[in-house]
């Protein structure tokens, strides 16, 4: 009965010491789904007021991508259709991936920021999405040295360049990932970005969708 | 203060040698991994969320509580002081974590690239969690039972205390 009274205590002055670290030092699990689907601000950024041009024609998709979470069960997006999503204020269609791609990272315009969020050592080396630069949790917390347009620079420099405002999109390897959801959060919580984006069907998806892959160590393959 | 425990189960001095090497064993890899969790919450609660076994509002609590009940109890072990309770709780434990890790070798859908049992340390066993992983904590384990059942032997706190004269036996004048 001693003992047991006295493990009590010890989970007591744990919870207590628990309690006090977590108020000095914030932590955040998941964040606030963005209010608007990615379409709708989309329109509202780019101001046409109509999104028709970006949905793919039915049949136009050569080869349709399965984005269904296979972990999720029901409640995921229809298999086949590539610009499904399963949740809209946190997923945005490879339509408008596609449009956001050719728009500003092709055209290296700045106005847009693709995110390989791949954590297992040497995937991104292998091949990864061209311009995607190499941001996962553990680079940004631990502040990793990253290089942006030729100048090296701590991630979370890096990541405070970024306007609230700017789309950004990340992937991890599709499927059932946890890599984008993590860091769309320490984005969304800790740096203040309101237009951060998952692409659910990840690395495969894109790749598959025909975007072009480069491999090495930087965005662009050198 | 009377001892815990009954006259026949106090231990010997080989088994009192021995009891101490099963808890410097579990203080020591329990403090290893509550100084790493500790040294960084946030990575640690997303290395919780991985395993898709607790909703988001007791992440946030185990996040914290686990490496502080961790420290708490390899420091209770390495003194031997409250060193039965603490065995208790460090079996609790790793029962849990040995719990966490098959769960997440039988669930085909959840993929756990990290143990993150020590942060981003590795000792023992590789990062991926598997059977290394639980053989290591099913030792741990019975030495933790080990530690419950005897007492943390001569060479403690405990025994110091109990071992103390009471004011009680004190010769009357």
């Amino acid at each position: 009965m001693t003992s047991v009274m006295r493990a009590f205590s010890i989970i007591g002055v744990a919870m207590v010491a628990a309690l006090v670290h977590s108020w000095l030092v914030g932590i955040t699990i998941a964040a606030e789904g963005n209010e608007k689907t990615a379409q709708e601000r989309f329109e509202e950024l780019d101001g046409s007021g109509n999104g028709a041009d970006l949905v793919d024609p039915v049949g136009q998709d050569p080869d349709p991508i399965d984005q269904t979470d296979p972990a999720q069960g029901t409640g995921g997006p229809v298999v086949g259709d590539p610009n499904a999503v399963s949740d809209p204020s946190l997923h945005i269609p490879l339509s408008l991936v596609r449009k956001i791609y050719a728009d500003h990272i092709e055209q290296m315009t700045g106005e847009a920021l693709l995110i390989d969020a791949r954590g297992t050592e040497g995937v991104y080396e292998q091949g990864h999405i061209w311009g995607a630069e190499h941001i996962t949790t553990d680079i940004l917390m631990d502040d990793h040295p990253v290089s942006y347009a030729g100048v090296p620079m701590g991630a979370q420099e890096r990541m405070a360049l970024v306007s609230p405002d700017q789309w950004v999109i990340i992937y991890c390897g599709g499927g059932d990932c946890d890599e984008s959801e993590n860091l769309r959060t320490l984005l969304v919580d800790s740096f203040g970005l309101t237009n951060v984006w998952i692409f659910e069907a990840g690395y495969p998806g894109l790749e598959k969708a025909g975007l072009q892959t480069i491999g090495g160590s930087t965005p662009f393959g050198e | 203060m009377a001892s815990d425990l009954p006259e026949k189960r106090q231990p010997g001095a080989l088994l009192s040698l021995w009891l101490v090497v099963c808890r410097f064993a579990v203080a020591g890899l329990l403090g290893f991994a509550a100084y790493h969790k500790l040294q960084d919450p946030q990575e640690f609660a997303f290395a919780i969320k991985a395993y898709k076994i607790l909703p988001d509002h007791l992440i946030h609590v185990s996040a914290f509580a686990i490496p502080w009940l961790e420290a708490l109890v390899a420091l209770t072990l390495v003194m031997g002081l409250w060193a039965r309770a603490a065995a208790f709780l460090s079996a609790g434990l790793l029962v849990s974590f040995i719990f966490a890790i098959a769960s997440v070798m039988i669930r085909a859908d959840v993929e756990v690239s990290e143990c993150s049992c020590f942060g981003e340390a590795v000792i023992i066993c590789d990062k991926e969690p598997g059977w290394c992983h639980i053989i290591q904590n099913t030792v741990l384990l019975a030495f933790s039972l080990m530690v419950a059942y005897w007492g943390p032997g001569r060479l403690s706190m405990d025994h110091m205390v109990a071992s103390a004269p009471s004011p009680d036996d004190a010769p009357q004048a």
